[in-house]
């Protein structure tokens, strides 16, 4: 009797922790979306915090004064094609580390991830002045290219780890029955690995949605993305906080509904490199 | 002699298909990576600024200003506060989280992903977020403090020169602490209950049981979780540069934003490049001590 009062005391204080990390996790984010509905007035008044009177102002200026929604277009653009690229190109070579035997194949997979923990930062600079050489300043296919660039590497870690769970069973018998290797990997590898290569999409998407520098240095007019006008609207003196606000919340609307909706097989594809 | 029969559909089914699939990925990485990054290591060593069709070599004169510069020694000291404070915070919280998270609770799955979520959100807008929560006027924690009677503890929390990293590295901390949790309730979860039932039976306690023998076994994930926020604090960017722009003064700055703006801003593009050499040294050494020591080992990599 006083182990089981004392064992749900202890969950008390779990569920109790846990909500209060929970608030502290999400006070901000919501805090954000209410600003971005207010007045200017409200967005800084301690008495209208939860109760005020919505106004759409903010993103009629965004969306109508500013064409935000070009932004939004472009940040899809990018995120969309460079996310396919990197699979399509990941995939054959994380095929290839998942089932052939290759001398010094450790190291070359250890030199793929260190591409990954290197910082783009150290190259920002050479790469503006290649794409500058190349007159591809302010282009789509230049940060396409890049963010491409940049994902592969975790791409083929991740692909690589999912393909090696599909059993090599299934695909030596299509071999017996005549399937050409290409015709392995997309008629067995791939519906089998699905699940696998919709969550390394998920990741590739969520970094290039949220890339800042490359795409800060590399647009100027034509392919600014919606990250980018969002932290010009905040440190833009004169405009006030409701429009960076609604900036804000605009651009977290998409990933904050794909972490809620696909969040076990979002963090499935970010820890599976981790402990495998 | 004995002559050994080659079977050339066995060299092409081991041997080249492999190549072909590779050969994509591989041959992008070696002219992009090595390419930027020689070029990179040469352009330091001009004093090319970026705009002028014309440079000559000067040797280690950049360096040599580099290391003389007070603004360099600023961001590198931020750099390694924002490193320490972060191996501190989010490798606590994350684990403590972990552990919890791990007791087989109802809703486990909407708390990993509520703890989750800041990690997937873009660092401007976490940027515009923060800025705006450590107004000092009017934001939220100082209207708090001050309408609980406590306006002593009200701060510039991004304005004070002294304050400023820090509350920028909690802002960081607040956003990355998610994903040590998930890294670590991996770990947790990749350990067998046998190993756990057995030192019951042995005679430890909880903690114990936790400190002994699940700690020790979480090393593999610490290591990453290590690794990754030490990275992640040598190239942080986009918060700075939304939330402070590195002020006041450069009293916030870091070597990415030193970088971007004496390359971009003032257009010294080869003392730019420079910073970036640095910047990378520092992360690929410290990176590959650290990892090939430990990773490698494991065999599995």
């Amino acid at each position: 009797m006083v182990g089981r009062t004392k064992k749900n005391i202890i969950k008390g204080f779990i569920y109790l922790i846990l909500s209060v990390v929970s608030i502290i996790s999400l006070f901000p984010i919501v805090l954000m979306i209410l600003g971005s509905f207010k007045t200017e007035i409200d967005v800084f008044s301690m008495d209208h915090i939860w109760v005020f009177k919505p106004s759409m102002e903010h993103y009629t200026d965004l969306f109508v004064a500013k064409n935000f929604l070009n932004n939004l277009k472009n940040s899809l653009i990018l995120t969309v094609s460079s996310t396919i690229l990197s699979i399509i190109i990941g995939l054959p070579a994380a095929y290839a580390f998942a089932r052939y035997r290759m001398k010094r194949k450790k190291d070359i997979m250890f030199w793929i991830l260190s591409q990954r923990m290197l910082p783009p930062v150290a190259v920002v600079i050479p790469f503006f002045l290649i794409v500058r050489f190349l007159g591809l300043l302010d282009t789509y296919i230049a940060i396409i290219f890049l963010y491409t660039l940049f994902n592969l590497p975790l791409a083929i870690w991740l692909l690589r780890g999912f393909l090696e769970e599909v059993p090599v069973e299934i695909e030596e018998s299509s071999r017996i029955d005549g399937c050409s290797e290409f015709g392995i990997l997309w008629r067995i590898i791939i519906p089998c690995a699905s699940g696998g290569i919709v969550a390394t999409g998920i990741v590739c998407m969520i970094f290039t949605w949220n890339e800042f520098l490359f795409a800060l240095v590399l647009s100027s007019k034509n392919v600014v993305t919606a990250p980018i006008v969002a932290g010009a609207l905040k440190l833009a003196w004169g405009y006030g906080w409701g429009q960076a606000l609604a900036a804000g919340s605009t651009v977290i609307l998409p990933i904050v509904v794909i972490t809620m909706f696909l969040g076990r097989r979002l963090q499935r594809g970010l820890t599976f490199g981790a402990v495998k | 002699m004995k002559r050994r029969r080659i079977n050339l559909g066995n060299i092409g089914e081991k041997v080249i298909t492999p190549i072909i699939f590779l050969l994509p990925s591989l041959s992008v990485y070696l002219v992009f990576t090595f390419g930027t990054l020689i070029y990179s290591f040469v352009l330091s060593f001009t004093d090319y600024d970026g705009l002028s069709s014309r440079f000559n070599f000067i040797g280690l004169a950049n360096y040599i200003k580099l290391f003389k510069d007070a603004t360099f020694y600023i961001a590198l000291k931020n750099n390694v506060i924002w490193a320490a404070v972060s191996l501190i915070v989010p490798m606590f919280l994350g684990l403590f989280l972990a552990v919890l998270v791990d007791r087989k609770i109802r809703g486990e799955n909407i708390f990993k992903s509520i703890f989750y979520l800041p990690q997937t959100l873009s660092f401007v807008v976490i940027g515009v977020i923060w800025s705006w929560v450590y107004e000092p006027t009017k934001g939220i924690i100082n209207s708090t403090l001050s309408a609980i009677g406590l306006d002593s503890l009200a701060q510039q929390w991004i304005g004070d020169p002294g304050l400023t990293i820090y509350s920028l590295v909690l802002t960081g901390a607040w956003q990355i602490t998610g994903y040590t949790m998930v890294l670590y309730l991996a770990g947790l979860r990749s350990i067998s209950q046998d190993v756990i039932e057995a030192s019951r039976i042995d005679g430890a306690n909880n903690w114990q049981s936790f400190w002994y023998v699940v700690y020790p076994m979480l090393r593999n994930i610490r290591t990453v979780v290590i690794a990754t926020i030490i990275i992640n604090s040598f190239k942080i960017f986009d918060l700075v540069f939304t939330m402070t722009q590195g002020g006041p003064g450069e009293a916030s700055n870091v070597l990415a934003l030193f970088m971007y703006k004496e390359a971009f801003w003032k257009f010294r593009m080869s003392y730019g490049t420079a910073i970036s050499v640095i910047q990378f040294l520092i992360i690929f050494i410290v990176v590959a001590v650290y990892l090939s020591r430990t990773i490698r080992q494991e065999g599995e990599v």
